[in-house]
C-alpha cells in the first residue's frame, strides 16, 4: 500500500481502508500542515486546519476528479480553502511575513523526497513562476500560498489596490500561458 | 445587484483563489452561473493557483499527528476500559529512578506512586501498543510499558520524544526494546502538567507510537 499511487490510496481512504488511509495521510502531512501554517501563522491553529483538511477529503473523495488536477492539489486545495476560512475568523497573522515571503520566493524548487517531487509538474510551475517578473511574483505568491486579499498586498507592497490586483491577476494570467491551461479567456 | 462580465473581470484572480467574500462573492458567483466565459476564465485561473499549492514548503506536524487524524476518521473505533496503574509500576518506577539518578543517592520516598497520569501508547494504523505513564513529584518521571509491541520494532534502538504544551521537544536516550515486551523510564526536568504528547520514533525519525496526554 506504501508504494500505491495517490489516486489509489484516495480511493482507499474513501472505502475507509485503515492501511490506506495511514499511508495517505503519512504521504500528504507534511505539505498539508505547510500551507495551512504558510496562511495562519500559527502551528496550533495550522494543526486544526490540516486535520480537518483530511477529514473533508475523506467525505468528499468521491467528488475528486482527475481532469482537474492532480490529488495533492486538490487536497492542498482544500487546505487552503479551510485556512483562508480560519483567517476570516480570527485575522491573526506571522509578523515576519516579508522575511517569509523572501525565502519562499528565493527558495521555490522541488523539495527532495517531498510527494511532489516524484512528477514533474512541480518542476513545470516553478519554470513558470521563476519566468515572471518580480513583483508579479511576489503578488501572485503572496494571493495564492499566503492567502492574502488584493487589499492586503496593497498594504503589504506598499502600493496602490489597482496596481495590486493587475499584479495578482496578470501573474496568473502569464502563468496560465506557460503552463498550458487550455481554457480561452479575455486576456484584459 | 447582478454583476455584469466587466464587473467580475477584475476579480476573477481573488475569486479563483478563494480571496473573496460575503456579498461580492455572491454575487460573482451568480453571474459565474450564467455566465460560461467568466465561469471558464475563473476555472483556469483557479487550477493556475491550485497548483502554486505545490511550491509551499513542508512542515512538520506535531508527534502524533497522523493517529489523530486516524482517529477522526474512525470515531467509532471502540474505546478500551480503563487500566488501573499496575501495582509493579510504582516498584519498578522507583527502582528506574533510583538507578538512573547519580550514584543512586535518591530513591522515591514511597514505591506506590499516587500521582500519575496515564494514557495509551497507538501505533498510527491505531493499534494499541502499551502505556505510558507520567508521575508529577520531585523527581518527576516518565515510564512507558509496552507488552503489545511488535517484535520487528525489536531490533533497533529508540528515542522517546516529549513533546511540550508549547511546542518544545525533549528528546530522552535511546532505549531498546526487547523482543517486543519493552519497558523503560527516565526522570523528567519538566512539570508533568507541561507534556502534551510522548511519542517513541525509530532511528529515521519516524513516529512508531505516540500518547496525547489530555487535560
Amino acid at each position: 500500500v506504501w508504494a500505491a499511487s495517490d489516486e489509489a490510496l484516495l480511493a482507499g481512504l474513501a472505502t475507509g481502508d485503515r492501511e490506506a488511509a495511514l499511508a495517505f495521510v503519512r504521504r500528504f502531512q507534511r505539505k498539508v500542515f505547510g500551507v495551512a501554517l504558510l496562511i495562519l501563522g500559527d502551528p496550533g491553529r495550522a494543526e486544526d486546519v490540516a486535520q480537518e483538511a483530511f477529514t473533508r477529503a475523506w467525505r468528499h473523495a468521491v467528488t475528486f476528479d482527475p481532469r482537474r488536477g492532480s490529488v495533492a492539489t486538490w487536497l492542498l486545495t482544500i487546505t487552503r480553502n479551510l485556512a483562508i476560512d480560519a483567517v476570516r475568523v480570527q485575522r491573526a497573522r506571522p509578523a515576519d511575513l516579508v522575511d517569509m515571503l523572501d525565502l519562499t520566493v528565493a527558495d521555490l524548487r522541488p523539495e527532495p523526497g517531498d510527494i511532489a517531487s516524484r512528477s514533474d509538474e512541480v518542476s513545470r510551475v516553478t519554470a513558470a513562476v521563476a519566468e515572471l517578473p518580480e513583483e508579479q511574483r511576489r503578488a501572485v505568491v503572496l494571493a495564492s500560498m499566503y492567502g492574502r486579499t488584493a487589499q492586503e498586498v496593497s498594504e503589504l507592497e506598499d502600493i496602490p489596490l489597482g496596481t495590486a490586483k493587475t499584479r495578482i491577476r496578470t501573474g496568473l494570467i502569464r502563468l496560465r500561458e506557460a503552463l498550458g491551461a487550455s481554457v480561452a479567456v479575455d486576456e484584459r | 445587484m447582478t454583476m455584469s462580465c466587466a464587473d467580475v473581470r477584475p476579480l476573477a484572480a481573488e475569486l479563483a483563489l478563494g480571496l473573496v467574500a460575503g456579498p461580492e462573492r455572491a454575487e460573482a458567483l451568480e453571474h459565474l452561473d450564467a455566465c460560461p466565459d467568466c465561469r471558464g476564465h475563473v476555472e483556469s485561473l483557479a487550477m493556475v493557483g491550485d497548483e502554486l499549492l505545490l511550491l509551499t514548503p513542508s512542515a512538520e506536524p506535531t508527534d502524533g499527528f497522523e493517529t489523530r487524524v486516524l482517529a477522526q476518521l474512525a470515531p467509532a473505533r471502540p474505546a478500551r476500559p480503563p487500566r488501573r496503574v499496575p501495582r509493579w509500576l510504582g516498584i519498578a518506577a522507583a527502582v528506574m529512578v533510583a538507578v538512573s539518578l547519580a550514584g543512586g543517592a535518591l530513591a522515591l520516598r514511597s514505591g506506590h506512586p499516587t500521582d500519575v497520569a496515564e494514557a495509551t501508547m497507538w501505533t498510527a494504523s491505531g493499534k494499541d501498543v502499551g502505556d505510558v505513564y507520567l508521575h508529577d513529584g520531585n523527581p518527576s518521571w516518565v515510564f512507558v510499558a509496552l507488552p503489545g509491541w511488535a517484535d520487528h520494532a525489536a531490533q533497533q534502538p529508540w528515542v522517546m520524544r516529549i513533546t511540550l504544551k508549547d511546542g518544545k521537544h525533549l528528546t530522552l536516550p535511546a532505549m531498546t526494546l526487547d523482543r517486543g515486551k519493552g519497558a523503560w523510564g527516565s526522570t523528567l526536568d519538566v512539570d508533568v502538567g507541561d507534556v502534551r504528547s510522548v511519542a517513541l520514533l525509530d532511528t529515521d525519525g519516524h513516529v512508531w507510537c505516540s500518547a496525547t496526554l489530555t487535560a
